[in-house]
């Protein structure tokens, strides 16, 4: 309780920064606020490193495959990487470069699904008895 | 939260500003630029530092 009202007054502080910095002009508020991000996204992934092993536990005692729940995460990790990433070129007046990197993002979760969705079709076959 | 990365950054923002109108009124114009590259240098090494440090901590937590 105490850790989240103290990100929230770091987060608006930060935007009383930002703001404070456009009033001269210069094109260092975008710099500020790509810094704003990041320093709130590295409190975020902290909060994320408690829940993992917990996850990863529960998955385990209710008989779900570890290799499979591995998979997973690697996909939540790589919607974060690339939500960063694509922001921070948003953020920057980049839309185009922003929707390249969604794109491989995209393109990366669906390399990492696909052996699974051939498992899925091997067993659908195999239900079908042919 | 570190919020001391963000108020020096900007601050590196409003000291730029303030000695790129120093210059510009004392006619130094040519020097304008060169304070400001500097300041962008500076500032984007230190971000650059903290987006390593984020995306290396992503990459250790969900074993990528």
């Amino acid at each position: 309780m105490e850790g989240i009202v103290k990100f929230c007054g770091g987060v608006l502080a930060a935007v009383m920064a930002v703001i404070l910095v456009r009033q001269s002009k210069s094109e260092f508020h975008t710099v500020v606020g790509i810094t704003a991000a990041v320093a709130a996204g590295l409190y975020c992934v902290t909060l994320m490193a408690g829940f993992g092993g917990t996850l990863r536990d529960a998955a385990g005692r209710f008989g779900i495959d570890g290799n499979d729940f591995a998979t997973v995460f690697k996909i939540i990790g790589v919607c974060l990487v690339c939500d960063f990433s694509a922001d921070f070129c948003r953020e920057s007046g980049l839309n185009a470069l922003a929707g390249n990197v969604e794109l491989a993002g995209k393109l990366a979760i669906a390399a990492i699904t696909l052996p699974l969705a051939v498992e899925l079709l091997e067993v659908t076959v195999q239900v079908l008895g042919r | 939260m570190e919020t001391e990365l963000i108020f020096k950054i900007a601050s590196v923002g409003i000291v730029v500003a303030i000695i790129n109108i120093l210059l510009s009124k004392a006619g130094r114009d040519e020097h304008v630029l060169m304070v400001t590259i500097a300041g962008v240098v500076i500032v984007l090494a230190m971000l650059a530092e903290k987006i390593l440090t984020l995306l290396t901590s992503l990459q250790s937590l969900f074993k990528m």
